[in-house]
């Protein structure tokens, strides 16, 4: 007479991933520099060169939207940053524990 | 393209401003090319080496605060030495410049310059003969004469607003000429040379050098107050002179400086250097510590005897300290001031008829001198009845306390009531100007015609809008912001994409990698799986039961929701867009300047350096 | 509070107890003046107010203080010496100049060369002092007689000496020449007790 059994097995040991996010971050932090640099830079023209005119006005306006928008897209990247290294451990972490059928069987000892 | 277009065009007297910067290698050769752009609406295409004063040991070693950069341009098998030489650097040399009899400081500053250029020839590898042209303004420019005229370190010296050369100081230098002045003069002792009248000695002097081989150019103001001062005071000039008036506004410096008596001229001029260096730091109280060496603050709060007998008491250091500063400090100021007072309707006069201060200006000062030598007078007689400086302890013994209270309230009273009116006159700002038309910047204005103009050390360009209201534009950092704009940005597309390399190496490539870390671990299971029930204890779970066999029911998904393909798309959209923003920019500068075809061709090149 | 006599400095002392010769008599020169105490007849210690140098100085003459400067930041001292009554028979100056920085000694003397309009002949003297060089040239184009000299150690501190001498007008060539010989020798004498006192390690 037989009879199943199932375990979940821990195949490979639990790891802790969010070291991936801080890596993600740096990443992200660099394409950032760079905006701060463009637009120290900008702003040196506008403000620190004492420019005034049209022509300023509109860059000033220009620049000032763009920012506000790369600022909402910097938002979504750290929660986005969040949200895939969470998903990510998520479904790794999920892929390490497996299910585990066992078959018994009587033991041909007893006999 | 040729190296002639440095010194034919402003480029020069540009890269010498710079040079107060005090840039490093890298900045100085992106400064020199910009400007050769804004200035010839040309690339430089030619080689550049720069070494500065402070990489050479033998003038970095040096104390005399030598500051100089070399560039050796090369283009076309042409080849030139440049040497910028930084005149005043500070403040302490400015007040070396002209402040007191003019001994041989300057001379070092001569000798360290030969040095340098030594030092650069060496350090580039270049020959002796390499033709060698000097950029100065203020002392760097006499410090190059002196030393080029005398011993040929330059083949030809271009300088703005430069300080003139001293004959005794030619005579301390320069033996060949000193041997000639004793000739000349008959005489025996080198300590004679003062006796000698100055245009005479001036006059020989120029005839004298006339001769020397270098080629010395110069553009002077004829509002600066260096200039007027030293040729009064017989210095000689060489070479071939630009004079430039850069204040249509007011008369020359000069024709003011020759009604006022010498001696008076001097004390204004170092009253006006003391006054200026305090007004850096700030404050009536500046202004008395620079002039009188007291501290203001230890006086504050002293109202009665009481006060004052306590601050005798309590802090007899800084009743010592202020003693003995106003011992030292008040005997040569009183003079200065009583000389000033003594011609103020004549001082004031004049700079009030020149343009230099208003009416009330005028008043106010011709007033407040007048009181500020009542007081130091009061205060002089004061001390000199009630004070005793002991030299060997370091103590102060006073006559009475009531002296110190007389002349504690004779500062803090009168005196700083005086310069307080005189600080709000403004009278001090106006004059201000005075000193502006040393700067290299008032005479490249006043040099340049047309459109362009320049602010700090910027290029301007003003266009008419219609409705007759000018536009300027920078246009030194409208190139820079157009081609650093565009290197920022690309640099930030290469940032982006190294965004996109960790997120599929962090998470696409090491996501596949973690798979198969599993189904190597469940092949593993599978391979051996009693020997693994036994491991965990499970083959014997069931009394006479044991595992037969042992599956692994294989359960992997595919990764969703870890992407940001998204946002990585706008990021890359940021960056063209930016480049539409520079270049609707450079069209907008462009229409405002329609007709100066140099401006689109200088957009065009800026991005070549 | 007063120390004994023989240790106080020249520049301190009642001018009547000071030697009788123009060098102490004159309250500029005596303040380099170190000791009453000749090194040898007719010559005084002298230390430069940099501290950068020492010599024998000559009781004789005095240093022109009008021409005279030193610089706070001590990478320069130039000091002129002459003898201050024009009514001698010879009159002698001496423009020593030290300086804390050099590119070369050979840049040195070109540069003195250049100065005195001709290609001087510098020739080794030997030096009193180790890792101290001492070199010495006859000007011929000059209008008088004159001499240079360049001094100089492994510290890039150097001295460089213009001397000259003139005769009083209405005396005899023969003697002049005599007169500037024998003056030559007793300068060059001095000016071999330079002594650099900052050597390389230091």
């Amino acid at each position: 007479m037989k009879f199943t059994d199932t375990e979940i097995v821990q195949v490979i040991p639990e790891e802790d991933h969010s070291y991936k996010g801080r890596r993600l971050r740096q990443s992200i932090e660099e394409i950032q520099d760079k905006d701060d640099e463009f637009y120290s830079l900008i702003n040196n023209v506008i403000v620190g060169e004492d420019q005034k005119g049209k022509i300023m006005d509109q860059m000033s306006t220009v620049a000032f939207m763009r920012k506000l928008n790369e600022q909402k897209l910097y938002m979504s990247l750290a929660l986005k940053t969040i949200k895939v290294v969470g998903n990510y451990s998520e479904r790794v972490e999920d892929n390490k524990r497996q299910k585990v059928v066992l078959t018994y069987n009587q033991s041909a000892k007893v006999n | 393209m040729s190296l002639e277009k440095i010194t034919t065009t402003n480029i020069w007297m540009r890269l010498v401003n710079t040079e107060y910067d005090n840039l490093n290698s890298k900045e100085l050769e992106l400064k020199f090319k910009s400007i050769y752009l804004e200035e010839t609406g040309e690339l430089y295409e030619g080689d550049i080496s720069i070494y500065h004063s402070s990489e050479s040991e033998v003038t970095s070693k040096l104390n005399s605060g030598y500051d100089g950069t070399a560039l050796l341009l090369s283009n076309n098998n042409e080849e030139k030495l440049y040497v910028i030489n930084q005149g005043t650097t500070n403040l302490a040399d400015w007040k070396e410049n002209i402040k007191g009899p003019f001994a041989g400081k300057s001379e070092k500053q001569a000798e360290a310059t030969r040095t340098f250029v030594d030092d650069t020839k060496r350090n580039f590898g270049v020959g002796d003969g390499v033709e060698t042209i000097s950029l100065g303004h203020s002392l760097g420019h006499h410090n190059s004469s002196m030393t080029g005229i005398s011993d040929d370190t330059f083949d030809e010296i271009y300088g703005v607003n430069g300080l003139q050369i001293s004959p005794v100081e030619a005579y301390n230098y320069d033996f060949n000429f000193y041997d000639a002045v004793n000739v000349h003069f008959g005489l025996r002792g080198k300590n004679d040379i003062y006796e000698i009248p100055t245009n005479e000695l001036a006059e020989f002097t120029k005839e004298f050098y006339a001769d020397a081989p270098v080629k010395i150019h110069q553009y002077i103001s004829e509002d600066d107050p260096l200039y007027a001062v030293t040729e009064k005071a017989g210095f000689v000039t060489f070479g071939d002179v630009t004079k430039v008036d850069t204040k249509l506004e007011t008369d020359g410096i000069k024709e003011l400086v020759d009604d006022i008596p010498d001696d008076v001229i001097a004390s204004f001029r170092d009253l006006a250097i003391d006054y200026a260096d305090a007004d850096n730091k700030g404050g009536v109280n500046e202004v008395v510590y620079q002039l009188l060496g007291v501290q203001m603050e230890y006086l504050e709060g002293i109202e009665g005897k009481a006060d004052l007998l306590k601050w005798y008491a309590m802090h007899n250091d800084e009743v010592d300290e202020t003693m003995r500063a106003l011992k030292d400090n008040l005997p040569p100021l009183a003079d200065k001031i009583r000389l000033i007072s003594q011609n103020a309707d004549t001082i004031f006069g004049r700079l009030y008829e020149a343009g230099y201060i208003d009416e009330e200006q005028k008043k106010v000062m011709i007033e407040e001198i007048g009181n500020l030598d009542e007081g130091l007078t009061k205060i002089l007689g004061l001390i000199n009845a009630n004070v005793g400086v002991n030299e060997e302890s370091w103590s102060v013994a006073l006559g009475g306390d009531i002296a110190t209270f007389l002349i504690g309230k004779e500062i803090a009273g009168s005196l700083t009531e005086s310069i307080q009116n005189i600080l709000d006159s403004g009278t001090l700002d106006s004059l201000k100007g005075i000193k502006d038309s040393h700067s290299i910047n008032e005479l490249l204005n006043a040099m340049t015609k047309g459109k362009k103009s320049y602010i700090g050390k910027d290029l301007i360009y003003t266009a008419n809008a219609g409705g007759g209201e000018a536009i300027k534009v920078n246009m030194t950092a409208a190139l820079k912001m157009y081609r650093k704009g565009a290197m920022l940005l690309d640099e930030k597309r290469t940032a982006i994409v190294r965004l996109e390399e960790r997120l599929n190496e962090e998470i696409a490539i090491s996501y596949r990698e973690e798979k198969y870390k599993v189904l190597d671990g469940i092949n593993h299971i599978e391979a051996s799986p009693k020997s693994f029930a036994y491991e965990r204890g499970w083959m014997h779970r069931y009394p006479l039961y044991e595992v037969e066999s042992l599956v692994v029911d294989e359960h992997i998904e595919p990764l969703r929701n870890a992407d940001m393909d998204e946002e990585v798309r706008e990021l890359y959209k940021n960056v063209e867009s930016g480049h539409m923003m520079l270049e609707d920019y450079r069209k907008a500068i462009e229409e405002l300047f329609r007709k100066e075809e140099e401006v689109a061709q200088m957009f065009d090149l800026v991005r070549g350096f | 509070m007063t120390n004994g006599k023989e240790s106080a400095a020249p520049s301190d002392m009642d001018p009547k107890d000071l030697p009788d010769v123009p060098a102490f008599q004159d309250e500029f020169t005596r303040s380099f003046l170190t000791s009453t105490e000749p090194v040898r007849e007719g010559y005084y210690p002298f230390e430069a107010k940099t501290g950068k140098f020492t010599m024998a100085f000559p009781g004789d003459m005095e240093v022109i203080e009008r021409s005279y400067t030193n610089a706070s930041a001590r990478d320069s001292e130039f000091v002129d010496i002459t003898h201050m009554d024009n009514e001698l028979d010879l009159v002698t100056n001496i423009q020593l100049k030290y300086y804390g920085f050099m590119s070369s000694e050979e840049s040195i003397k070109e540069g003195m060369s250049k100065n005195s309009n001709e290609n001087l002949d510098f020739r080794p003297l030997e030096s009193q002092y180790e890792g101290q060089y001492i070199e010495y040239a006859d000007l011929t184009e000059a209008h008088r007689p004159a001499f240079a000299t360049l001094i100089w150690n492994d510290n890039k501190d150097n001295i460089r000496i213009f001397a000259d001498m003139s005769c009083k007008k209405g005396l005899s060539s023969q003697r002049c020449d005599e007169m500037v010989k024998a003056e030559k020798e007793r300068i060059l004498k001095s000016l071999k007790t330079i002594k650099l006192t900052e050597t390389k390690e230091g």
